[in-house]
């Protein structure tokens, strides 16, 4: 039974328990302290678990704890002021009230505080205007009255214990407790250890202290000396310094989510670029020229280089009659006279709409293809728009694809990303069936806009040789993100605080 | 896009009968619309700019009616013709061709009805006239001027008149330079000899379109008998413009009359309401939409969005299409008002049958693998935008201005130019986060631009990276190990040799460069590396030396 709790003790613990056995069964800590190499936080901690298992005893006392001002320290180097005073009357004997300061270097206010002690200590007294050593004052030049003894004492010790004191301490004591800011008087506990009975019979049996090691080294493994050190235990709860993992974006991250579902579905990736012809931007989108978006204000319009190459003749052609009259593609068209030079204009790409048009010029259905880009909007930069952000598109050609295909692909990739979906009526100038897709959002009962769709238009698809329907579908992918990272500010994506980058976990819910 | 405030009573008013509010706010964004907001009277709802029939609260309410089977099917609108003319001036034919008149009797403009119909024109402007460059639209009290009427190209100094909301008979020209409305739309008139004018049998004036109405035709609450004008420079905008306004007018209980154009070549009637005709095939909008139809379902989905219709065979359905719709320009439009007809809601979502094998692009297999590796020698990575400017480009970076991609009308002095490095970005990251704790380590992944003339779009996209670190004692060998180990674990050894480059201490910077193995898909990857100068330390206001790598991959 005994053993078992000899052999649950901790090495701080047993150390306690041989101090004590010592110091004779009974010390304060910092006696424990002074003769084992444990500092006074172990020694309390291994203290209160040794009280808890009933080997010893734990007695606390409040005590009184004096020690100097900085004016008591000042005082206690260079004498009280009154005694300053003595030592200048030591000689002189009488010195007129007015000349003491010039006399002992006293400032008048230290002077005025200093005739009251003089005479309350009975060392001089006043006679017509002058200051008068008496026979006490001769005396008391070779001895030190009882507040300089403790002066003393507290320069040399810095503080005392205020518990038990001598009848000349505590006279010195209320002495200087009547002078302003002379001590500082400070309430602290005081510690009792004390072994008990049971403790004792510990030691009977006898407690082993093996040699402590703070840190295992290589050497130690090389000889083998481990064997024989006790390692000593650590505070597992204090503090330590912080890892900074390196960590992809968390816009970056929801980029990669996004990409996974779409390779997940069977979707191919492809890339377009930054800068693109108004040609493939607009025109074989079937945006009027004169349409707002298209507009300076809407759109980055580019000085260098300000006009672009456009694809074939042939394509262009037959883009320039779909808007003109519709062509072959069975529209109306837009009925305006379509302007080439228009066309070559650069901007740059407003949508990533562009890369789909440019994929289906270049491949045949059935596909199903994707991209992730950068789009730009002539914005100013506030907590709520950037000029710059990204896109994802996705595009489904075959023959057989219908509206309620896309439907199903959005309601699907939505899913993927967490979130309800449903679907209204919208526009877009090159699809039709357009509609705009909106999740709910739980947590505030409400439905946002993310996302929109439709079936690319013939308008679209005849002049790129397509002759399946398309469906299409995009969305911004910054909204989505702020979404799950919960901030309210876009900025934070671009102009990212270190801090919270660093702190961000990376798996979030 | 436009957005439109209505009371809910007038909605109520001209269905004829109240509806619950959340029944509306369910079924307004089923006929295409984002409501903005709907507290206390009002609603605000947002339409799409391809339908500005739904500017005004009579247009939502036709569709509305539809949908709530109070009235279904073409709506059908009497015009009886006037007798009243207008001549058009043949010099008008390189200023503003073209104008449509329509006279709407027994209009009620009392109570909030006048501030209705200014939105709406004003509404139109932007929406059919493209700030009135297209289109302009002018409404007039009837009863105070005398037909017939004449648009014609008047001489700047000659004519004067009385524009609106002033009190003063002013030249044509003293108007474009002194009236408020004169100075914004000077730019679509000043360069012409002769203005536009649109005057009565008295020479008074009815309108300086697209400028001013004149101050005598002007509206009122007590207004009974109107005028609309509608002037611009396509012809086909002008009618549908007039077709919206006086479908609109109606549907609130006017009386529409129409006015004869008399062009020095032709003579037409306008308004002219008669519907559009356009078929669908039954087959069509089964395999697009995904649903099974007969030509009755088709007619009854397209009678709730107000489209008529005439069965004519098995497949062949006939939409009649009313004259203000503009968004109708292909099958595949009334194959979507089937849709909407029958209610997007409705539709069950199907995944597609096809099957395909999905790839990941090149491009960005490369990123990741870069980021893995970054992220592995524990650098956190950042994004920054691509247009940035000069000052923080060229001349922080101590370098010289080089040929770049330059924006035509920058939104702001920061945006100017595109990226062609990435550096810059991660010495501003640096500076946005100087108080706190380093080490900090940091890259980025993306594309910049150059200039490229053998491109298509003038234009190249590079990948790049870069990467830079801060702490008190960053030194050569610690970037240079870095850039090492970003080679090695590329499946690259690098080459380097000694690189003046501005932007880095002098004696310590290095090109590096990709040896070339013999395999033809090896990755092509060049740059530079170094300690970056105390001069662009400080641009940045840092205190802490930083140490950097940027390369590209051809």
């Amino acid at each position: 039974m005994l053993q078992n709790i000899i052999d649950e003790l901790t090495l701080y613990e047993k150390m306690v328990l041989k101090a004590l056995e010592s110091l004779g069964y009974e010390s304060s800590p910092e006696m424990i302290v002074k003769t084992q190499r444990i500092d006074i936080k172990a020694v309390m901690s291994a203290a209160g678990s040794l009280a808890s298992k009933g080997l010893i005893e734990v007695k606390k006392d409040v005590d009184e704890v004096i020690s100097l001002s900085d004016t008591g320290k000042e005082y206690a180097e260079e004498g009280l002021p009154e005694r300053r005073i003595l030592m200048s009357l030591k000689d002189k004997e009488v010195i007129p009230m007015n000349d003491l300061d010039t006399e002992t270097g006293l400032v008048p206010s230290e002077v005025k505080v200093a005739i009251g002690w003089l005479l309350k200590k009975k060392w001089a007294v006043i006679d017509k205007g002058n200051v008068k050593i008496t026979e006490e004052g001769k005396k008391a030049v070779s001895t030190e009255h009882s507040d300089e003894l403790l002066l003393d004492k507290l320069l040399e010790a810095n503080k005392l214990l205020l518990f038990k004191p001598s009848k000349l301490i505590l006279e010195g004591f209320n002495l200087l407790k009547k002078r302003k800011g002379l001590i500082d008087i400070k309430k602290e506990s005081k510690y009792n250890l004390k072994m008990t009975e049971k403790g004792k019979q510990l030691l009977e049996i006898g407690i082993k202290i093996k040699d402590e090691a703070t840190q295992l080294t290589h050497e130690q493994l090389k000889t083998g000396s481990w064997r024989d050190l006790e390692y000593r235990s650590y505070d597992i709860n204090a503090e330590h310094p912080e890892t900074f993992p390196g960590k992809i974006h968390p816009l970056q991250r929801t980029i990669e989510d996004i990409r996974q579902i779409f390779i997940k579905m069977g979707f191919t990736e492809s890339r377009g670029s930054i800068l693109e012809s108004a040609f493939w931007n607009f025109d074989c989108l079937f945006q009027p020229q004169d349409h707002a978006a298209r507009e300076m204000q809407d759109t980055f319009y580019i000085g260098e280089p300000e006009y672009v190459n456009l694809p074939d003749k042939e394509l262009v052609e037959k883009v320039a009659e779909a808007h003109e009259t519709g062509g072959y593609t069975g529209s109306e068209g837009w009925g305006y006279s379509w302007d080439v030079e228009v066309a070559k204009r650069s901007v740059l790409r407003t949508h990533t709409t562009c890369v789909s048009a440019r994929f289906l010029a270049e491949h045949k259905p059935p596909l199903k293809m994707f991209s992730v880009g950068r789009v730009f909007r002539r914005e100013t930069v506030t907590y709520k728009h950037l000029p710059e952000f990204h896109q994802v598109e996705g595009i489904v050609a075959a023959e057989d694809i219908t509206f309620r295909n896309l439907l199903g692909i959005l309601k699907e990739f939505y899913h993927k990303l967490g979130f309800e979906v449903r679907f209204r009526p919208a526009y877009f100038p090159y699809t039709y069936l357009s509609l705009e897709c909106e999740i709910y959002l739980p947590e505030k009962e409400t439905w946002i806009e993310l996302g929109g769709a439709g079936m690319f238009r013939p308008e679209v698809l005849d002049p790129l040789g397509v002759e399946t329907p398309v469906a299409a579908f995009g969305l911004g992918i910054e909204r989505l993100a702020m979404l799950r990272l919960d901030i309210k500010d876009i900025r934070m994506l671009y102009k990212s605080d270190i801090g919270w980058l660093r702190h961000l976990p990376v798996k979030l819910d | 896009m436009p957005v439109i405030t209505f009371e809910y009573e007038d909605l109520y008013k001209l269905l004829g009968i109240q509806i619950p509010q959340e029944e509306l706010i369910k079924l307004l964004p089923m006929i295409g619309s984002d409501i903005d907001d709907y507290d206390g009277d009002e609603i605000k709802v947002e339409f799409f700019p391809n339908r500005p029939d739904y500017l005004s609260v009579e247009g939502v309410a036709r569709t509305l009616k539809g949908f709530l089977n109070i009235e279904k099917g073409l709506p059908e609108y009497e015009v009886e013709e006037s007798n009243i003319s207008v001549e058009v001036d043949s010099e008008l034919k390189d200023i503003r061709p073209f104008i449509a008149l329509g006279i709407i009797e027994n209009v009620n403009l009392s109570g909030n009805k006048l501030k209705q119909v200014m939105e709406f024109q004003e509404d139109l402007h932007w929406v059919m006239g493209r700030d009135r460059k297209k289109v302009a639209i002018g409404i007039h009290n009837l009863d105070v001027i005398k037909p017939p009427f004449f648009y014609k190209a008047a001489d700047p100094d000659g004519d004067s008149f009385i524009a609106l909301e002033t009190d003063e008979e002013m030249s044509l020209r003293e108007i474009i330079h002194k009236h408020p409305k004169g100075k914004k739309y000077a730019h679509l008139i000043d360069k012409f000899d002769k203005y536009p004018l649109i005057t009565d049998s008295n020479r008074e004036v009815l309108s300086m379109p697209p400028i001013i109405n004149g101050e005598l035709t002007k509206l009122t609450e007590e207004t009974k008998n109107v005028l609309v004008d509608v002037t611009g420079n396509d012809e086909k905008a002008v009618n549908n413009t007039l077709n919206i306004i006086m479908t609109s007018f109606a549907e609130a209980g006017g009386k529409l009359k129409s006015l004869k154009v008399i062009y020095s070549n032709r003579e037409t009637q306008k308004p002219d309401l008669m519907p559009k005709i356009k078929e669908v095939s039954v087959k069509n909008a089964e395999k697009l939409i995904g649903i099974d139809l007969t030509p009755f379902d088709i007619a009854n989905y397209l009678a709730n969005v107000r489209i008529g219709t005439q069965i004519q065979t098995e497949d062949i359905v006939q939409a009649i299409i009313p004259a203000y719709r503009v968004d109708i320009l292909h099958e595949v439009d009334v194959i979507e008002n089937i849709a909407v007809g029958y209610c997007f809601n409705k539709l069950e979502p199907e995944l597609p049958q096809i099957s395909t094998i999905a790839s990941e692009n090149k491009s960005e297999i490369l990123d990741n693998i870069l980021r893995e590796i970054m992220v592995g020698m524990g650098f956190l990575e950042t994004m920054s935008l691509m247009l940035t400017n000069e000052k923080q480009h060229y001349d922080n970076m101590k370098l010289e201005e080089d040929e770049r991609v330059i924006v035509a009308q920058p939104i702001s002095v920061d945006r100017t130019m595109l990226r062609k490095n990435l550096l810059q970005g991660l010495m501003e990251f640096f500076e946005d986060n100087k108080h706190e704790e380093l080490p900090q380590k940091i890259f980025e992944v993306g594309d910049v631009v150059f200039l490229d003339d053998s491109c298509e779009t003038c234009t190249r996209d590079v990948k790049k990276i870069a990467g830079a670190v801060t702490h008190s004692s960053a030194s050569f060998t610690e970037i240079k190990s870095i850039v090492d180990a970003l080679f090695i674990n590329l499946g690259l050894k690098m080459e380097l040799e000694p690189l003046n480059h501005p932007s880095f201490i002098k004696g310590r910077c290095a090109r590096v460069k990709s040896i070339n193995n013999k395999k033809s898909d090896d990755l092509i990857v060049e740059g530079y590396f170094g300690e970056v100068n105390p001069g662009v330390i400080t641009r940045f206001h840092l205190e802490y030396p930083v140490i950097a790598f940027e390369v590209q991959f051809n």
